[in-house]
């Protein structure tokens, strides 16, 4: 089975991948939707650019196509990178967990492209997941934050067995999806088992304004 | 309980406890396990014809080019030799009420009281001409006249089969015809992908959001599949108290590609029962094997072997399978005043041993081969495997017949 992954480089897409690669899955393609707009309905905005290194890091070919990130365009932005593809892949790859905005549309588009919509982790245990991820190598950096509850610290944290620990707390005190799923918090993968070298941040710059923020990553190096 | 005993007078179960003394007729059943009659909530018996017909097709090719053109040619006498082999299987596999969706009511009526088992007939309705019927209004008639040959194990209900068969018009009369006549509703809905995203094009909703904004969804409708549904969708059927049959094997088989979203039904108070749908995308109707596939694929697809556990898994098939016919009064538990409705499973086999745990044998290691003998209303129609009512090699001869004759008509 011949697959493109629509990834924004966090663990969620990653983390699809990995799970589809590890049951004999051949991972064709990343896809990458650069949106201008950072209100985007669907894609994950900071530190998008950055998804070509982890895609040189696996030798996979990754796609990107802006997008003006709108609600109505950015779902035809999304179908025509799909169509571009579709003679060399059986479906599509998405790290939708429980968004079914999300999720609905990837489905109807592969639906309409005679493709297969793949999403391995929806509907799991958003708590299992992170432990999963973080037991199966990922090293993921938080890269911007809008929830209560989340405050300036966690820019730039990298997710480890603490973290989900707070996370858990966070949630019943706030009710966040410990995955960040409802837009509580951003990530990007700087490891995990399908990379040649991990990648490591060489500067980066936090912007806070005192509810939200973001970990803009200004340049990435592979560890030697 | 243990080495208990279980007293039925005519229908009913009078008495549960230790050394209830001697009776006019005593069923010895030690090294065996009495539990309620299993029912399926959800399937089309007589389609027991088409069992091994077409398989391994994609979903629409396989009904525009196989099912739907043979069920173009059905007739009365077709739809009872296939209802009569499917009942001789169900009652062999331990189902003791099933809940029908199909065409031509007076060959299933037939069949089920030549075999005794108990049976909910859902008149199918479509608006489009089938082999029963032109239109909707006709197979409202028709359900009206089965009403009356009404029995207390031939229970007529209506089976608008789909939101995208079956027009707003015709699902809003099925409910009105269903309230004057205190009787439940079933309907397919969120069963494959292709249908909901049909539903967003054509009415801008989801199946069961559409349902919903006409005001169909009620307590008295039981939605089969429902696979494909959100979160919301689910809290409307909660909210409603509109019932689920799940169907785990058939969705398996047709690859319809969503795992219904049990935890979330039951955190909406949801009933969900289990179905196998028809033999022809199943293909058999043993509940036994439904309730293993159900739970595994719940365990499989959420990553947590405690998401269905094996008692759940059994009241599906069971308590909630009545409750969801509105039948939880008088069937799917072994209670005092209760009909009796039981199966009795032979647990002395090699497969079922040791006895750490009985549910646990039940639900994942025994299948529909196991039950030695079932009793429906009181009656019993299997004892030892020897169904009491039917002659088998009669049935299984008769329905094959029927089924190459019909095979070749195409």
């Amino acid at each position: 089975m011949k697959v493109a992954v629509l990834t924004s480089g966090g663990k969620d897409s990653l983390f699809s991948a990995y799970i589809l690669a590890s049951q004999g899955f051949e991972i064709r393609y990343m896809i990458s939707i650069d949106p201008e707009n950072p209100e985007s309905y669907m894609f994950h905005y900071p530190n998008v650019r950055f998804v070509k290194d982890q895609c040189n890091n696996m030798d996979i070919q990754v796609v990107t196509k802006k997008t003006k990130g709108h609600k109505q365009t950015e779902i035809m932005d999304l179908k025509s990178a799909i169509n571009s593809l579709k003679n060399e892949i059986d479906g599509v790859v998405s790290g939708a967990i429980s968004s079914e905005y999300q999720k609905q549309r990837i489905d109807m588009t592969c639906e309409e492209l005679g493709l297969i919509s793949f999403s391995p982790i929806w509907h799991k245990n958003p708590e299992c997941l992170l432990r999963d991820m973080v037991n199966a190598g990922f090293k993921i950096v938080i890269t911007s934050i809008a929830a209560e509850g989340l405050g300036s610290d966690w820019l730039g944290k990298i997710i480890d067995e603490k973290c989900i620990t707070d996370l858990i707390n966070l949630k019943r005190k706030y009710g966040i999806h410990i995955n960040g799923e409802g837009g509580e918090y951003e990530t990007f993968v700087l490891d995990m088992p399908l990379f040649k070298k991990p990648l490591k941040i060489g500067s980066a710059n936090i912007k806070w304004d005192g509810i939200s923020g973001t970990y803009d990553i200004h340049n990435l190096d592979i560890v030697k | 309980m243990n080495n208990g005993d279980i007293c039925i007078e005519d229908n009913k179960i009078v008495d549960i406890g230790i050394d209830l003394g001697k009776n006019d007729d005593v069923i010895d059943c030690s090294d065996k396990a009495i539990l309620p009659g299993l029912i399926n909530s959800h399937t089309h018996v007589a389609m027991t014809l088409f069992r091994g017909f077409a398989d391994d097709m994609l979903l629409q090719d396989w009904l525009q080019n196989k099912i739907w053109p043979l069920e173009s040619k059905l007739t009365e006498e077709y739809v009872y030799q296939g209802t009569l082999l499917g009942v001789l299987e169900l009652i062999k596999s331990g189902t003791t009420t099933f809940n029908d969706m199909y065409f031509f009511g007076r060959g299933v009526k037939n069949a089920v009281e030549e075999g005794g088992i108990r049976a909910f007939f859902s008149q199918g309705v479509l608006d489009n001409p089938t082999a029963e019927f032109q239109n909707a209004d006709q197979a409202f008639k028709l359900f009206k006249s089965l009403l009356k040959e009404k029995t207390e194990l031939f229970i007529p209900t209506i089976g608008t089969h789909s939101p995208y068969t079956c027009n707003k018009e015709t699902l809003l009369k099925a409910k009105e015809i269903a309230k004057k006549n205190k009787s439940m509703i079933h309907i397919h809905a969120s069963e494959t992908r292709k249908e909901v995203y049909d539903s967003i094009k054509v009415t801008g909703k989801r199946p069961i959001e559409y349902l919903q904004d006409i005001g169909f969804l009620g307590k008295e409708i039981l939605v089969a599949h429902a696979g494909w549904t959100t979160k919301g969708e689910v809290l409307l059927m909660g909210n409603s108290g509109a019932k689920v049959s799940h169907c785990p094997v058939s969705n398996m088989k047709l690859a319809v590609g969503a795992v219904a979203p049990l935890p979330e039904m039951f955190n909406n108070h949801v009933t969900v029962s289990l179905g196998t749908d028809s033999a022809a995308s199943n293909n058999n109707l043993d509940i036994f094997e439904t309730m293993k596939v159900a739970t595994l694929l719940q365990k499989m697809h959420r990553w947590d072997a405690r998401i269905l556990p094996a008692q759940k898994t059994l009241d599906m098939a069971t308590i909630d399978g009545a409750r969801s016919l509105g039948m939880h009064k008088s069937i799917g538990s072994i209670e005092v005043d209760k009909n009796a409705d039981l199966i009795i499973l032979d647990i002395k086999k090699p497969h079922l041993y040791p006895v750490h745990n009985i549910l646990s044998n039940i639900v994942y290691s025994a299948n529909g081969n196991d039950v030695w003998g079932t009793i429906v209303n009181g009656e019993i129609i299997m004892k030892n495997r020897i169904i009491t009512r039917l002659i088998e090699e009669e049935v299984l001869e008769k329905s094959s017949t029927a089924a190459y004759k019909l095979s070749e008509e195409l």
